[in-house]
């Protein structure tokens, strides 16, 4: 007897992640991590560690992260299980460096506040730009 | 209440919270208080806390006792100096383990010791470590020796059967015969030291608590992460939404339901009832669907937080979660009459494991082992939380103390707990009201304690907040831990045969409580019991 109300494996959508780690850092058994590579973020879900509690999934600001209907997980290894999303980091607009914010973060952040463009600048370009000023 | 506290000595009091009221108290002084407070002024004794108060800026360890009464918690604070020496009170039984602990875990030192070898650590550990101490990082892992600290008793030929730390909770319970009759008895358990409080202490913050709580049982977790939330509730004074007390009051009776169908199903098993196991367990299934329905799981609901509940139940999962009841209800209920009137259950249980009065008192046994003495002592009642206040059952109390009278006490239990739900069930508007839970701000250095009944009895939660949502000390005590020291009263001068029921009428956790080593006296022959329902020969 199954019902549609169970609680099943997180599933994270890769469009709407933007690597801010509010879920890895409320999840009470480590099982959402994220890692940082130079030039993207990532968000690893271990489903053999997940409890289900589904504190991500209301940490998760851009609700990206939902409890869906799959209660079956199996696989050979524990890396069969791991969930992965790679958010790419944003690139600098002068030299296109990475920076430390992801481009998806950026994005919102222009929705929220519309004259952002210094923020596209990494630290190296923000010092030249005001120096030349 | 506070008139009685007084004569027995004790002045300045702080009140906490509501309920509770705390005071200090010299450590020479303290054998004397517990005594008047236990033995005259009919107090529980609860537990009490050995803390390492060196990270609070003072020196040495504290101890906080829990006694608690009618409407009354209270609190006794005791500052012992590094050097100096606790004495335990040789006629309380229920002061031994505690004490003992926070020997072992905090470094305690005891002035006439009951167990001389490690008692809640492996006999492995080194006799120098003391986990719970603020200078032990959680992350170490001590150099272990195999060793057996144990005292052997080599009049009696003992052979202790190797211990495989495969599930949580490994217990040994030794039985001395004289042919078939009980002559003395001894518990030794605390295999596996999970270091649970540590993890909570040191490496979680305070809101992912409950998740590792609820974890600490499998039966009734619930309960453990109720009480923790109301620890914290307490010493920060949140006031949690009605809605939300109305859950957990829902929640925790369905896992009331849960855990004693299981038990009397087992029960039915050892005393030979097939078909009532059978039925029972089946119905048992029903409630588990009941918590599935309401929360999203089966056991672990995950829906405690510090200040009330998640936003999980719906106005239709109530709506089928009623509709499933009042199936469940008639059927349940037949079943239990039919149980409750079986020949059976009287010819094997009556007068098997008698546990006086004064016997379940001064080993502070809780929940239905002490309420099938003739004590009323139910958290419900006396302390209420939730919303116990709001709703209306009764507390079923039996005076003869044999295992029977247990049974009876479970079942009356159960048939109580389906009238609470029915009534919760019919606040459901009050249940769906938004808010569910209460904005709260982290306090360090505050005080608390929660406490439920679960299944098995009273259930303690005592915390000392930390900084930045960290706890500074955690502590739990199951309901099974207050019940094991009864087994030394109700077991000796009962046959041999009688002791599989005796062990499992204080319901420990089964799954955990897997073997028990008989040692004839007379013979020098020893006979194990695993599974506490087969005997075979060693």
């Amino acid at each position: 007897m199954l019902f549609h109300s169970i609680r099943g494996v997180p599933a994270i959508d890769p469009e709407k992640c933007m690597g801010c780690g509010a879920c890895a850092s409320k999840c009470p058994t480590d099982s959402l991590t994220l890692h940082r590579t130079r030039d993207s973020i990532l968000l690893e879900l271990n489903v053999a560690r997940c409890i289900r509690c589904a504190y991500c999934a209301e940490a998760c600001p851009n609700n990206a992260i939902t409890i869906e209907d799959k209660y079956t997980v199996i696989g050979r290894s524990r890396e069969e299980l791991a969930i992965r999303v790679i958010v790419p980091l944003a690139r600098c607009d002068s030299c296109g460096e990475p920076l430390r914010h992801s481009a998806r973060e950026v994005e919102l952040a222009r929705e929220k506040v519309p004259d952002l463009n210094v923020i596209k600048l990494c630290d190296k370009c923000k010092v030249k730009r005001v120096l030349a000023r | 209440m506070i008139d009685r506290l007084r004569e027995c000595g004790l002045r300045d009091f702080t009140y906490i919270d509501d309920e509770t009221v705390t005071t200090c108290v010299r450590p020479e002084e303290l054998s004397q208080i517990l005594r008047c407070l236990i033995l005259r002024a009919g107090l529980h004794f609860s537990t009490c806390v050995g803390v390492d108060v060196r990270g609070l800026g003072e020196q040495g360890i504290e101890i906080y006792y829990i006694v608690s009464g009618k409407k009354l918690r209270l609190l006794l604070r005791t500052s012992v100096a590094p050097s100096e020496k606790i004495e335990v009170p040789l006629d309380l039984p229920c002061t031994y383990w505690c004490l003992h602990e926070a020997r072992d875990l905090v470094g305690l030192n005891l002035r006439n010791e009951v167990y001389t070898y490690r008692f809640v650590l492996p006999d492995s550990y080194p006799r120098s470590v003391c986990p719970l101490r603020k200078d032990y990082q959680y992350s170490e892992r001590p150099l272990t020796k195999c060793v057996q600290e144990m005292p052997t008793r080599p009049e009696k030929a003992i052979t202790l059967f190797p211990h495989i730390p495969y599930f949580y909770e490994h217990e040994d319970f030794i039985v001395y015969v004289d042919v078939d009759k009980i002559v003395d008895f001894e518990y030794r358990g605390f295999y596996n030291h999970r270091g649970i409080e540590k993890v909570g202490e040191t490496r979680l913050k305070a809101d992912q608590v409950p998740f590792i709580a609820e974890r600490i049982c499998g039966i009734c977790g619930y309960t453990h992460s109720c009480a923790y939330c109301q620890a914290v509730e307490s010493a920060l004074r949140i006031d949690i939404p009605e809605s939300a007390r109305l859950t957990r009051t829902l929640l925790l009776e369905v896992e009331r339901i849960e855990s004693h169908l299981l038990w009397l199903a087992i029960l039915c098993y050892m005393i030979n009832l097939r078909d009532l196991f059978l039925k029972l367990m089946r119905c048992r299934e029903h409630v588990m669907s009941m918590g599935e329905i309401l929360t999203g799981n089966r056991k672990m609901y995950g829906i405690n937080v510090i200040g009330g509940v998640r936003d999980f139940i719906t106005s239709e999962r109530i709506e089928k979660a009623a509709r499933l009841f009042s199936e469940l209800k008639t059927q349940c209920t037949k079943l239990l009459q039919e149980l409750k009137s079986s020949e059976r259950l009287r010819a094997a249980t009556r007068g098997v494991g008698t546990l006086s009065r004064e016997d379940a008192l001064i080993t502070g046994a809780v929940g239905p082992v002490a309420r099938a003495s003739g004590i009323d002592y139910d958290v419900r009642k006396y302390l209420p939380y939730a919303a116990y206040s709001q709703v209306s059952f009764s507390i079923p109390v039996y005076s003869e103390g044999d295992v029977y009278s247990r049974a009876l006490v479970r079942i009356d239990e159960t048939l109580e707990s389906i009238d609470i739900i029915d009534q919760v069930l019919g606040m459901s508007r009050a249940l769906l009201e938004k808010p569910h839970r209460s904005e709260y701000e982290w306090l360090p250095c505050r005080v608390g304690v929660g406490m439920t009944e679960a299944p098995r009895g009273e259930d303690v939660h005592f915390i000392i907040t930390g900084h930045d949502l960290r706890l500074y000390r955690w502590r739990v005590r199951a309901p099974t831990y207050a019940n094991l020291p009864s087994l030394w009263k109700s077991l000796i001068g009962e046959k041999l045969e009688h002791a599989n029921l005796i062990i499992a009428s204080i319901d420990p956790c089964l799954a955990c409580t897997d073997r028990l080593v008989v040692v004839d006296t007379g013979l020098g022959k020893v006979r194990k019991i695993t599974r506490l329902v087969e005997v075979r020969e060693a």
